[in-house]
């Protein structure tokens, strides 16, 4: 188990395939403890980050929108590992 | 002497020889120009009908043709595998240990399958993706289901063409209806995101028709592993689906050679300016078609038009004419529902996907589009295209001079 990491997924300008195609693979790729930092401009990532969140049980720990961009903080904790 | 330098002999990298072939004719004769093109192996497959070996039975030797017969007979071209490209000094090497210099280097190598990323999936699952081989072993393997759950869906982003884990469960509904085997098997379709499609308006129309017709979809299901003998496939969420057989598209990666290389991402695939194709950070290096790092879906047809935009630069850079062409992410997706009908996933960068309606004259039209397929890649078709996707798929215009 390496150290917990921040793991940046820049998705400014991104509609199709859209930014949650990319959260789901830095998913892939993070571990328990990691920090997801997601930047997104496509204005239905919100509502999809909020679902991605509770679905699959890892924790949203900010999300805050600053001239029409979306910050996403996630903290990866449901993995099964 | 410009060696224009070719890396991949699929869609993009065919094309854009060819129209740069085609075009500059004068200079290659007169020995200003030179195109050459690698390939590793010689083959090039119509991927897209890649499905219908798969679902519908059809012959894997009608999917491809060589490589050589495609190419304009102004190319040099050589059967030999990339194993190393260095910017620094514009080389690139291959297996057989040439190495070749480069003026403008065009990157088109594609993606591949990365069988190793998840526990188990290789042993359970057979992919409709990579190859007419195993194309032809899922065609064979759904002559024997009789029952249980069928799994398709996405195991990982980013993968070539999105509509092809949907069009696999649409087709093989209508293979297990027509066969009345509906009522004992069932179509799981799993992807790691919330819904069947990345573009929520298509995603709502799939919605739909999936229920219609029986597909249960499992949203947030990230493959974790899968036990071969025991059928069952785990998702990093905690669930678990049992299976009768798994058709699931698998994750991709660009070829080794670009990771070896250290030129792309973790994934390698590399980082490129969306609009002028260029490799980040190069003036001569451009990638194009799967293997590049853009905001638009891995396909066929992007792949064609960005092949478009980087001949008529090239061109234009040699014959100092100033015309600029910029990529608009043009996708153009044909989506087969099954029973005779299709849709297609129209979008650019700046515009999202309209929603679409599956009809008989999509699906003619897709056909249309494969028909054409081994002379739309010798170039001769772009006045064509040209007409059909207009000033949607690129921006063209006359640099002032500074
Ligand atoms: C089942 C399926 C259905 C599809 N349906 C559609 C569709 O309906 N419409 C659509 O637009 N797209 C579709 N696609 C996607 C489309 O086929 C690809 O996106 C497209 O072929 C990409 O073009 P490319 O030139 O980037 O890569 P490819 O066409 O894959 O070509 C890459 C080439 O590079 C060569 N290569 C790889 N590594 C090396 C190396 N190290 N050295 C030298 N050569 C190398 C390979 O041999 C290959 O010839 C489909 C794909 C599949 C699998």
């Amino acid at each position: 188990m390496t150290e917990p990491r921040t793991i940046l997924v820049d998705c400014r300008g991104m509609a199709c395939p859209g930014p949650i195609t990319e959260v789901a693979r830095a998913y892939r790729k993070a571990q328990n403890g990691d920090i997801l930092d997601i930047l997104a401009t496509d204005s239905a990532f919100t509502s999809d980050i909020n679902a991605w969140v509770r679905a699959t049980k890892n924790e949203l720990i900010g999300l805050e929108e600053n001239a029409g961009v979306i910050r996403a903080s996630v903290k990866i904790t449901a993995k099964k590992q | 002497m410009r060696r224009i330098l070719v890396l991949g002999g699929g869609t993009a990298g065919t094309l854009v020889a060819n129209l740069l072939a085609r075009e500059l004719g004068a200079e290659i004769m007169k020995g200003d120009v030179e195109i050459t093109l690698l390939d590793e192996d010689g083959n090039h497959v119509f991927q897209p009908n890649l499905l219908y070996t798969s679902f519908k039975g059809m012959k894997p030797e009608k999917i491809v043709r060589p490589e050589k017969k495609l190419l304009h007979k102004r190319i040099n071209f050589s059967i030999d595998r990339v194993t190393k490209i260095n910017f620094t000094n514009n080389k690139v090497i291959t297996e057989s240990n040439k190495t070749y210099i480069y003026d403008d280097l065009i990157i088109a190598v594609g993606s591949k399958i990365a069988r190793d990323e998840i526990l188990g999936f290789d042993e359970a699952n057979l992919d409709f993706h990579s190859s007419q081989e195993n194309a032809l072993k899922v065609w064979e393997r759904i002559q024997e289901i009789r029952k249980g759950k069928v799994v398709v869906g996405v195991s990982a982003f980013p993968h070539k063409c999105p509509p092809a884990p949907v069009e696999a469960a649409f087709l093989l509904e209508e293979f297990f209806k027509k066969r009345k085997l509906k009522d004992n098997v069932e179509i799981h379709f799993i992807t790691p995101i919330s819904r069947p499609y990345p573009d929520p308006t298509i995603s709502n129309t799939i919605e739909r028709h999936f229920k219609e017709r029986g597909i249960i979809i499992h949203p947030f299901f990230n493959i974790d592993r899968v036990d071969s003998e025991k059928k069952i496939i785990y998702s990093l969420e905690g669930t678990d689906l049992e299976f009768e057989a798994m058709f699931v598209v698998p994750p991709h990666k660009a070829p080794q050679a670009i990771i070896d290389s250290k030129i792309g991402d973790e994934d390698g695939w590399i980082p490129t300016d969306k609009y002028t194709l260029l490799v980040n950070g190069q003036k001569n290096v451009y990638a194009i078609g799967d293997v590049a790092d853009l905001r638009t879906s891995k396909s066929g047809v992007t792949a064609h038009l960005e092949a478009v935009v980087v001949a008529r630069n090239i061109i234009a850079d040699i014959r100092q004419t100033g015309e600029r062409c910029k990529f608009t992410g043009r996708t153009h997706c044909p989506m087969d529902v099954g029973y005779g009908k299709a849709l297609f996933v129209i979008s650019t960068y700046d515009k999202a996907a309209k929603d679409a309606k599956p009809t008989r004259r999509n699906l003619l039209m897709k056909k249309a589009f494969a028909q054409m397929y081994w002379t739309a890649v010798g170039g001769s078709l772009e006045w064509l295209f040209d007409r059909y996707f207009g000033e949607d798929a690129r921006e063209c215009f006359i640099e002032e001079p500074i």
